[in-house]
């Protein structure tokens, strides 16, 4: 061990903790490490999942985490390999979810709706396999490019943000990303808000610094407050689970039929494709990254924005919409290259902007060891910051699996077409048990699982009542630092009630934050239908 | 209803709620005050966090309200879409019947296949000494669970099979070896808490 750290030891200390820490076997003599094939493992999952349509990244990392942990345990060596397997089927996942949207017209995903558009249209002339390999292309591009800009952009972020915040500015930040998730997500500001603050008091119960558990009406079961994971998973994924069903039992779509396509003429991807390819994944790439930075907006809107865009770019023909391989590219560049750029707010500023990015916290705050945010790069010189060498550990696994991607992705891509003849009413409830299962593997307790349902009816009801669930997740999550910061700089103040206007860039944020609400709240919030809504911003 | 009566109606209930927490839970349900003396020094109490999330409540509630009618006067606004309607809460109510009803059925058979056979003469102990024996460990989950799994997917089917009862029992049968064999200390629900 060297005597003092600098930046390159920290890089040097998270590759070799990624790949010879913990050695399950050794090839050749060369240790494979436990990290590594749970990268491998869970990016083989996350394309399974992806290519599933009902199915998804966020579910497969919901039911795997709480498995994880009961198999990994609380130790700081389980922190590499359970982020590693989440890591693995977030990029597994953003590849997979192409193959049902292209071979079968069905978006697992509402970021693959846009690919069906062109995607499908290649396949029923014939030419599944080339627009296959331009998604994955594409889409893999997207996603080193966005890993890139996280892995530069993080670390200054969070060294600028470390350096210039105390704890009013830290609890201003944490209302400012509240006041933006809340306001750009879903049908209106006042509906984001209330979300937000019903996360906060549910996150509050149970909780403080009074030796009586508060808010508890007296409850012995509340006395612990309610599990972290099953309030997240809950409203997440079993209310999601519960939409989806009511939603099946209302259409009792007939899901048995699936049309079989076949393949017919050149379906290989040529160096003159990709480079009729580049500029739009270039585009989408910039535009997902941008979009993926900022908290609360998805990959969603990264979809359309790109795919409207790549349409203002694109002359000749085929046209998009009716099997322009430019039309494929531009959204799976443009949805794949969220994913890095939303561990931007993660890492540097310890607040998640999206369900994937929940679920990295969840699994940091669940083990302990590693606390996203800030302080994790402070490049300590003389005594060893063992948060920093995790952070890099985190950039090695997200490489590694880019290179799984470049490498294997494509060829296991194609062949997880068949799993969209899995008829997804019969999936979704074998999905609530299994998550139900997972939780109670952690938790061992019955009660946990019961709070899992019953956030999963409070999920259920705010997405029938058009209240965002996202707001609910993330305040739940990020309540507790916020009352520790507000707490933390009232007391440095002196007791001051204006404590928060003292500081100019606090007060600046709070401003903002207001600037936010209003903004939003001024413009009409009628989603269109995505086609629709490219269609206006093409017109 | 549509959207706009279910925004008025959710922001006159969320009003309410959050007087009844101001007034009623948050002085009931905290010990120390919004503001403390503590050694001294004063110091944000447990109660802040709580009633300043709370005033929240009531100030989207209320924007909320204002919404509603707003929008619900308004000729030139379209009519809302339906949202909450009787089939979600007939849905919501079946889906609690079948939770409740599996998880019952998870929870309680195992134990009392154990007193039935403990009963008829067999002494084999109790539950709580053999949640790791086959096939005890199993019967709850597997019942309980694929009465969920086949309450599910026969609501959305809106038909029973012994088909379907068959592919839930096998879902069930799946996962049960899934959890169990691979890894030794995980135990399935309920066996942990027994």
């Amino acid at each position: 061990m060297p005597e003092t750290y600098g930046t390159f030891d920290y890089v040097w200390l998270g590759v070799l903790e990624v790949f010879t820490a913990n050695p399950a076997f050794t090839v050749l003599g060369l240790p494979i490490s436990v990290t590594i094939l749970m990268v491998l493992a869970g990016f083989l999952t996350g394309i399974l999942v992806g290519a599933t349509p009902g199915l998804g990244g966020p579910g497969a990392m919901a039911i795997a985490l709480p498995l994880l942990i009961s198999v990994f345990g609380f130790s700081p060596s389980a922190l590499l390999p359970v982020i590693g397997f989440l890591i693995g089927i977030m990029k597994g996942a953003t590849v997979g979810g192409a193959v049902p949207a292209i071979l079968f017209n069905t978006p697992g995903t509402p970021d693959s709706v846009m690919t069906t558009l062109d995607g499908y249209p290649m396949t029923k002339s014939g030419q599944a396999g080339k627009a296959l390999r331009i998604a994955h292309f594409s889409s893999v591009s997207g996603d080193t490019f966005s890993d890139l800009i996280l892995f530069t952009s993080a670390p200054f972020l969070a060294v600028f943000v470390e350096r210039f915040l105390g704890f009013p500015e830290k609890a201003a930040l944490i209302i400012l990303s509240l006041a933006f998730i809340s306001s750009v997500i879903g049908h209106s500001v006042a509906k984001g808000l209330l979300g937000a603050f019903l996360g906060m008091l549910f996150a509050f119960i149970a909780t403080g610094e009074d030796s009586d558990p508060r808010l508890t009406f007296g409850i012995d079961e509340l006395a612990q407050g309610f599990p972290l994971v099953s309030a997240v998973l809950g409203v997440l994924i079993v209310g999601q689970i519960f939409w989806s069903l009511e939603s099946m039992w209302r259409e009792k779509r007939a899901f048995s039929v699936i049309a079989q396509t076949t393949m017919q003429g050149d379906n290989k991807l040529h160096w003159a494709d990709i480079r009729r390819i580049l500029p739009f994944i270039g585009m989408s790439a910039v535009i997902g990254t941008a979009i993926g930075a900022l908290p609360g907006i998805g990959s969603t809107l990264a979809a359309t924005l790109g795919y409207a865009t790549g349409r203002k770019m694109h002359k000749g023909e085929p046209k998009f919409g009716e099997g322009a391989m430019e039309g494929v590219a531009a959204t799976e560049a443009a949805n794949s290259s969220v994913a890095g750029a939303n561990l931007i707010p993660v890492l540097s500023l310890g607040i998640p902007g999206n369900v994937s990015a929940v679920f990295i916290i969840l699994a940091a705050e669940s083990i302990g060891g590693f606390d996203p945010g800030p302080s994790v790069f402070r490049f300590t010189e003389d005594t060893l910051n063992p948060e920093l060498v995790i952070a890099f550990g985190l950039f090695t696994m997200m490489l590694f699996a880019n290179g799984l991607n470049w490498t294997i992705g494509g060829i296991f891509m194609r062949v997880t077409g068949v799993m969209v003849k899995i008829p997804i009413q019969i999936l979704l409830p074998v999905v609530l048990l299994v998550t139900l299962t997972a939780i109670y593997a952690q938790k061992t307790d019955m009660v946990a699982v019961y709070m899992t349902v019953f956030f999963g009816l409070i999920g259920y009801l705010m997405r029938k009542l058009e209240i965002s669930v996202l707001p609910f997740v993330i305040a739940y999550i990020l309540a507790n630092n916020l009352e520790e910061a507000l707490r933390r700089a009232f007391a440095a103040s002196g007791a001051d009630p204006w404590f928060m206007l003292k500081s100019p860039i606090a007060m600046a944020l709070l401003a903002l934050a207001v600037l936010v609400i209003f903004f939003f709240s001024r413009r009409p919030k009628n989603p269109l239908p995505e086609k629709q809504f490219v269609d206006s911003l093409s017109a | 209803m549509t959207s706009h009566h279910w925004t008025l109606s959710l922001g006159l209930f969320f009003l309410a709620f959050a007087l009844s927490g101001l007034f009623l839970w948050i002085p009931a349900g905290i010990d120390s005050g919004v503001v403390e003396r503590f050694r001294g020094r004063t110091e944000i109490g447990d109660a802040m966090a709580p009633t300043v999330a709370t005033i929240g409540i009531l100030i989207t509630a209320i924007w909320m309200i204002v919404d509603g009618i707003r929008k619900l006067k308004s000729s030139s606004t379209p009519d809302g879409q339906e949202v909450l309607d009787r089939d979600s809460l007939f849905f919501l109510a079946m889906s609690i019947i079948n939770f409740a009803v599996g998880f019952v059925l998870m929870v309680w058979l195992g134990p009392l296949i154990v007193d039935l056979v403990n009963a008829s003469g067999g002494d084999i102990g109790s539950y709580r000494q053999l949640r790791d024996t086959v096939p005890y460990k199993y019967v709850g989950f597997v019942i309980g669970g694929g009465i969920i799994i086949f309450g599910f997917i026969s609501l959305v089917e809106r038909r029973w099979s012994g088909k379907l009862a068959a592919i839930s029992l096998a879902a069930a049968v799946v996962l049960a070896l899934i959890f169990d064999l691979p890894f030794e200390d995980i135990l399935l629900p309920p066996n942990g808490d027994q």
